[in-house]
């Protein structure tokens, strides 16, 4: 199975909003759509869903135009949608059901969900009446309920506190594991890095990095250096191939030529006999690659 | 089909336990009461009404009105009793004519006064009747009777005619009106009260399918809908829950009314002299009532669905549904005016017009014999309008539903029909 996205075009009116973007995603996993606000995240997810029309390019999924019919997918939107005077089990059964469902795998999942994101004590409540972490679980309830083979995340982290953030996060892992296509757009980088294996970084509507995060991560090579150490080290990089690029109560962070430069400092910390905390000599993160690709 | 049932059925549910329905509800209940059994209080007070008065009369504690008469051509000879005897109520004072002015003032600021100024015109009595406000006090035409009565047997008296001659020429002459069809009246009102039951359900329930389609979109619930089943799926089930609620509520009205009817309403109830009641309302009439509605209703549902699309938010639906509601309005009227000539050509033609048709066509079946023809025409073009209209509505509304911001203009909406494969 895989989602073969190719050449996709979007325009609304005189602008560009999706400009021929191609991704596969080939296995189970989690593929990060990634780029600053009004890249053209949403409005990808929208074509890929059937909900926005296409103005170029193609979607296809085991080599058949993704449709309502061709694929089950589940859906996470951005702006989440409930109706706020309904009972939350009353839609849940109601948008299982219109997926497919039968009354009674519908109970049973809404239950299985209940207890797996702990809003077991809401069901009976009406959407207004839950805080926004909360409508955010059922709302994730209702990408899952009908068991997708695809899901379509959109921002699913936002707004959440960092224990349901942790619970979210969990859940995903689980799905990966049971063989889900996953399609993920997020802000935040640091959660896209954890379980990302391939992503796609859009820029004004345009690629701007695609591919596997660990070859990406890779081509950069180890150019960053973390320092963690008690005290000012300001006077001790001069004229050694480091950048400084920020220094704050964690540390500083600087950019390296090569691990030589590193090893340098790092000896005339221990000549100083300054006290250190932290040195590392790492590959950036995927949130310094995307600044440095999306900020320019 | 089993996806149309699941939105008809949550519709449904949703929206027949909202307060706003059981409200509604009750009060057009209380109101169809209120209204049905208004004939009976009407007579009830009526004979209250009567049998104050009478007792006033036998207690002396209503202050008689006073009519002051002056009568300078001695047309009555002085002689007033005949209309203290005609007008129990009233006192009758002769007065001579240079009082007039002062009598006047009296009659202005006194309650129940009346001056009454006989004269003479080519040998025939005329008389000013002044009163503070006209329609107050003793009706004119019933002094005018009495006058005349006393100058005819004046005259006849004189012309040496036997009083029982004089007598019988000024009995007169009485008369039985018997109904053997429909009376006109009462058609009449049964149409008006048809018509406007179909107006008001049509357009209240198309209302509420344009609300519901426009609340999704605020709550952004369309998203998720588009994605788990078909729009037309959605548009369809939707109106078809509405149009259901709006049958169920209707013939709640029908039902209670009829009730109403049975129970309270007086036998012989007549306005202005013609009998009104609501036996003219067959089987026939009542299955024509329900297609109509349904049809009528399936045709506004369907534009109300696309203008609930065209607006973001549930607050802009008023302005949305604009077109429309000329549209009913423009039609209820042309119905409205067919009832005057039930038979006329304007009747026929707005009884064929899709938009007007349900409006028109049953209240002319309940006012006269419409020709088989007629209805067979309007039932056809209204049916194939619906079919059309729901096929541009359903391309427009998958189109517009997901379309946020600025409110989409006529022309938005054929350029998306146009584009909509």
């Amino acid at each position: 199975m895989a989602l073969v996205v190719s050449d996709l075009v979007k325009k609304f009116g005189e602008k560009t909003a999706v400009d021929h973007i191609s991704f596969k995603i080939e296995k189970p996993g989690v593929f990060g759509l990634l780029g600053t606000n009004g890249a053209g995240k949403t409005t990808t997810i929208r074509m890929i869903l059937g909900i926005l029309e296409k103005d170029g390019g193609s979607i296809q999924w085991n080599e058949r135009t993704v449709t309502r019919e061709t694929v089950k997918f589940g859906y996470l939107p951005e702006e989440r949608g409930l109706y706020p005077k309904a009972k939350i089990v009353d839609q849940l059964s109601y948008f299982g059901k219109l997926r497919g469902m039968d009354g009674l795998s519908v109970k049973k999942a809404i239950s299985y969900w209940f207890d797996r994101l702990k809003v077991s004590e809401y069901s009976k409540s009406t959407a207004e009446q839950l805080s926004k972490g909360n409508q955010q679980k059922i709302q994730f309830i209702t990408a899952l309920l009908h068991d997708p083979e695809l899901i379509i995340l959109d921002e699913p982290l936002s707004g959440l506190d960092p224990i349901n953030a942790d619970l979210f996060k969990s859940v995903i892992y689980e799905l990966v594991e049971k063989g889900k296509y996953i399609v993920m757009s997020s802000h935040q980088m640091q959660s896209v890095e954890e379980y990302c294996e391939d992503l796609i970084i859009l820029k004004d509507g345009k690629t701007v990095l695609k591919g596997n995060l660990k070859q990406i991560k890779a081509g950069y090579g180890r150019t960053n250096l973390t320092v963690n150490c008690e005290e000012e080290i300001d006077a001790l990089i001069k004229d050694q191939g480091i950048n400084l690029i920020s220094k704050n109560a964690t540390g500083y962070e600087f950019k390296i030529k090569s691990d030589e430069h590193a090893y340098n400092l790092l000896e005339k910390i221990i000549v100083s006999k300054i006290r250190l905390n932290k040195f590392e000599i790492r590959e950036p993160s995927l949130h310094e690659i995307f600044i440095e690709k999306v900020g320019e | 089909m089993k996806e149309f049932f699941t939105v008809l059925g949550y519709t449904f549910k949703e929206n027949s336990r909202k307060k706003s329905f059981i409200i509604s509800t009750i009060i057009t209940l209380i109101l169809t009461i209120v209204i049905v059994s208004l004939p009976s209080i009407i007579k009830n007070i009526d004979n209250n009404g009567k049998n104050n008065t009478e007792q006033g009369g036998k207690t002396g504690e209503t202050k008689k009105g006073v009519v002051f008469v002056v009568d300078s051509k001695s047309i009555l000879k002085g002689d007033l009793s005949t209309l203290g005897k005609v007008f129990l109520g009233y006192e009758f004072k002769s007065e001579p004519t240079n009082n007039i002015d002062i009598i006047k003032d009296k009659v202005k600021t006194v309650e129940n006064n009346a001056l009454l100024v006989i004269d003479e015109k080519n040998s025939v009595p005329t008389f000013d009747y002044i009163v503070k406000q006209s329609g107050s006090g003793i009706d004119p035409i019933e002094i005018s009777r009495v006058i005349k009565g006393i100058f005819v047997s004046d005259l006849l008296t004189a012309s040496n005619v036997p009083d029982n001659v004089s007598l019988m020429v000024q009995s007169e002459v009485s008369f039985n009106v018997s109904e053997l069809g429909q009376g006109k009246m009462n058609s009449y009102i049964s149409s008006i009260v048809v018509s406007m039951l179909l107006f008001f359900s049509i357009y209240f329930y198309g209302y509420g399918v344009a609300m519901s389609v426009a609340s999704e979109k605020t709550s952004r619930v369309m998203e998720l809908l588009v994605t788990s089943t078909k729009p037309s799926k959605i548009i369809l089930g939707k109106s078809a829950a509405m149009g259901i609620l709006g049958l169920i509520q209707l013939a709640m009205v029908v039902f209670t009314g009829s009730l109403t009817y049975k129970l309270t309403f007086p036998e012989n109830f007549a306005i202005s002299g013609q009998a009104l009641n609501f036996s003219s309302f067959t089987p026939f009439i009542l299955i024509m009532v329900i297609v109509y509605f349904i049809l009528g209703y399936s045709l506004y549902a369907m534009m109300n669905a696309v203008a609930g699309a065209t607006v973001s938010k549930a607050e802009d639906v008023n302005s949305s549904i604009m077109p429309i509601t000329y549209i009913s309005m423009v039609a209820f009227y042309m119905g409205y005016f067919s009832l005057a000539v039930p038979d006329g050509s304007v009747a026929i033609i707005s009884s064929i017009i899709p938009f007007s048709a349900p409006f028109t066509m049953p209240s002319r079946i309940l006012a006269t014999e419409v020709p088989v023809w007629q209805i067979a025409a309007s039932l056809f073009s209204l049916l194939i309008t619906i079919v059309f209209l729901a096929w541009i509505s359903i391309k427009v509304y998958s189109s517009a539903i997901l379309h946020y911001g600025k409110r989409l203009k006529l022309k938005d909406l054929v350029k998306i029909s146009v584009r909509t494969k």
